[in-house]
């Protein structure tokens, strides 16, 4: 078991790392008419916006999980082939991936000063023209590295859709230690998850500098 | 909407108990980790190249691996046998002491350069101006950023279902595999875990916006 | 802040008539950049020294490789008695023995400021010197007093105005007892009618026999309040000597120029 205990928790690697993709860029869409609702000109609207981010981020990621996977099953058993693993998963982490990428988006928002919104009116370009050209550039520059980072912690909290039986790293490796009785198996999940996590948190940091580096210029 | 509101009623003392066994699990894992954040983030500043690798080295070992394995690893790797509860705080107060040193180190250089300076002038002793400079201010600074992550902690006291802690999650398991009622309970589940990171986010704010006028 | 084992000399015997301050040939280079170049100059017990010059000149650097915040790269100091020489690496208790001398002054006040007056002033006492609570306290509010600030003890300093912040780092100074004052342009940061009541406290100060070295723009204290002046420009001293002397009639062209820039603007 020892020795390929590596290759057998390895193949959890492309689970990891493709729900950690695509449960992001899930959250990275749904953050965008999240936000846009947060400054509509309508109170109720940017109440609604506001009042689905809180509850989002203040309710953990395993009741998300457990809820999506689970709770259709009450009201119909079949649902239970619907809403796979691997779906309620992706499902899970959208949803509060799309919460907190609202809340990046709208820091970076208010990162760009005032001044240059109002510019853009001045200089006789429409707000969709101001939003396109001036302040979305600006925008990326903050929201980029934060996203970045955002990334990063989602991959560590993809380990929990190990707890509705998604064949990601850790799945793999309390599979492996149930097994073998051994607390090995974790030793290598976490050797993965550095492995994964610290080259992209040192790019992350270098992609910061560099363009805070062009802010400056 | 009435069927929840029965489960809740009939469930209630389990899943106020679980509630109750997230919440000392979260202030166990404070109360270890708050101080322990505090000292890798003051070793990170130690004149021996020696103590601050092995710092840098915890902290981003810590927050490298997710709590969820760090605290399968505690659990079944310890030579030492501890209570699951035991467990679960250990390993989550390791992941805080490796995130909250990172916000404490921010925070403690934040402190004006001139204070410190003043400090030295005056011919304090590099501890001195540490614990009665520094860290008090530093920790000042931090303290939005801290309360944040507190909440993301409190949150992270669900993985303890994984080791049969009697936590809230556990409990609305328990209950909804026995009557399935799956829905209904891990709703009820969200709702007082909401109950309490919500209150608690907006009061972090709160204390954001008060620190950020007075400075 | 701490250094490594002592092998710098303290000369353990000091003659009444040496100086209070004495730096010899003093170097400062940060890098390829010369700071100060072969700096020689000597403050007896009771004077004061006021140091003038351009911006950039190199004042601020002189003043802090007195109590060793810059460690200078090359030279002598000798503070009180006790010698440190360039190169030499300073023991933590030699640093303390010296600071505990010298009390400085900065532009920026620098108090802190989640402290009480009072506790800027007491607890650097009880820290460096072992005093109990009740002395360092006591002791606190009598230079309050002094600095006439007595009704401050329990306000924090972003509740004072820069004059009255700038007086309560004062007495956080005098507190140590030093036996030398260094004052970074002390008023520089304050509006000039506040400047006067700190400029006020240095005087009585000067009168009560503090030794002191001060770095300012305020030509008329220099003129007026100092025993000696030095005129400082890139580095080293252009010239030095009795202030009302240099100020009638200076013997260099630069301090001349400088003089002229400097009243004109007042
Ligand atoms: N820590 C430092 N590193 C590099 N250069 C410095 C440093 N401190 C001061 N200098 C340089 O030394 C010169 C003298 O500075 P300073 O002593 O502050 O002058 P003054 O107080 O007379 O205005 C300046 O050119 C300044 O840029
Ligand atoms: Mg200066």
């Amino acid at each position: 078991m020892t020795e390929n205990v590596w290759t057998f928790v390895a193949q959890g690697i492309s689970n990891t790392i493709g729900l950690t993709v695509l449960g992001f860029s899930l959250g990275a869409l749904l953050g965008i008419p999240l936000v846009a609702m947060r400054f509509a000109p309508l109170a109720p609207v940017r109440w609604i916006s506001g009042t689905y981010i809180q509850i989002t981020r203040g309710v953990p990621l395993v009741v998300w999980l457990f809820l999506i996977y689970n709770g259709p099953t009450q009201f119909d058993p079949s649902l239970g082939s619907v809403f796979t693993s691997w779906l309620s998963a992706l499902l899970a982490i959208g949803l509060v991936s799309g919460a907190h990428m609202a809340e990046i988006y709208r820091g970076s928002l208010r990162a760009v000063p005032l001044g240059q919104r109002e510019a853009g009116g001045a200089l006789g370009m429409t707000q969709v023209d101001t939003a396109a050209r001036i302040i979305a550039p600006q925008m990326l520059r903050t929201a980029i590295p934060a996203s970045a980072t955002y990334a990063i912690g989602l991959l560590k909290d993809s380990s929990l859709a190990s707890t509705i039986g998604v064949f990601e790293v850790t799945f793999y490796a309390n599979t492996a230690a149930g097994t073998s009785s051994s607390a090995v198996p974790f030793l290598v999940a976490g050797v993965y998850y550095l492995a994964l996590t610290i080259p992209s948190a040192w790019g992350a940091r270098h992609l910061e500098t560099r363009l805070s580096r062009k802010v400056l210029r | 909407m009435t069927g929840i509101m029965d489960d809740f009623m009939t469930y209630q003392q389990e899943l106020v108990n679980g509630l109750g066994v997230s919440i000392s699990l979260a202030l166990l894992t404070f109360a270890l980790g708050l101080p322990g954040g505090l000292l890798l983030a003051v070793a990170s500043f130690n004149r021996a190249k020696a103590v601050r690798i092995l710092a840098v080295v915890f902290v981003e070992v810590g927050r490298g691996t997710p709590a969820l394995v760090m605290l399968q690893l505690v659990y079944y790797g310890l030579p030492v046998t501890l209570t699951a509860f035991l467990s679960a705080a250990i390993a989550l107060s390791l992941t805080t002491a490796a995130y909250t040193s990172e916000i404490i180190r921010g925070g403690l250089r934040g402190v004006p350069a001139g204070e410190i300076e003043a400090a030295d002038a005056l011919g304090l002793r590099a501890f001195h101006t540490m614990r009665d400079v520094v860290v008090p201010q530093g920790l000042r600074i931090a303290l939005p950023p801290l309360l944040g992550f507190c909440i993301i902690m409190f949150q992270a006291t669900t993985l303890a279902f994984t080791i049969a802690v009697p936590e809230l999650m556990a409990q609305a398991k328990s209950i909804a595999s026995s009557n399935f009622h799956y829905f209904n309970l891990f709703l009820i589940a969200g709702l007082l875990y909401a109950l309490i990171t919500i209150p608690a986010s907006i009061f972090t704010d709160r204390v954001a916006d008060k620190l950020a006028r007075h400075t | 802040m701490g250094h490594g084992i002592s092998e710098a000399i303290v000369d353990p015997i000091q003659r009444p008539d040496s100086p209070a301050i004495r730096l010899h040939n003093v170097d400062k280079r940060f890098g390829e950049h010369t700071v100060l170049d072969q700096v020689s100059l000597s403050v007896d017990p009771g004077q004061v020294l006021a140091l003038i010059g351009p911006s950039g000149a190199g004042k601020s650097t002189l003043l802090r490789c007195i109590n060793l915040l810059e460690r200078p790269t090359g030279g002598t100091i000798t503070v009180d008695g006790v010698t440190i020489e360039a190169g030499h690496t300073v023991s933590a208790n030699e640093l303390a023995k010296l600071r505990s001398r010298v009390g400085m002054v900065f532009q920026s006040f620098n108090l802190f400021p989640h402290m009480t007056a009072l506790k800027n002033i007491a607890l650097p006492q009880q820290r460096v010197l072992g005093r109990s609570k009740k002395e360092a306290e006591d002791r606190a509010h009598a230079l309050l007093k002094r600095v006439g600030l007595a009704d401050k003890a329990q306000q924090y300093p972003t509740r004072c105005s820069g004059g009255q912040q700038q007086r309560i780092a004062i007495a956080r100074a005098l507190a140590l007892d030093p036996k030398v004052m260094l004052f970074d342009e002390p008023t520089s940061a304050l509006d000039p009618e506040v400047g006067l009541e700190v400029l006020r406290v240095m005087r009585e100060l000067a009168d009560e026999g503090m030794t002191m070295a001060v770095v300012t723009h305020e030509m008329q204290f220099a003129r007026n309040v100092s025993d000696h002046l030095v005129v400082m420009s890139q580095g080293r001293i252009l010239e030095e000597g009795d202030p009302r002397q240099i100020f009638a009639n200076p013997q260099q062209q630069r301090t001349r120029e400088f003089l002229r820039a400097v009243l004109e603007r007042e």
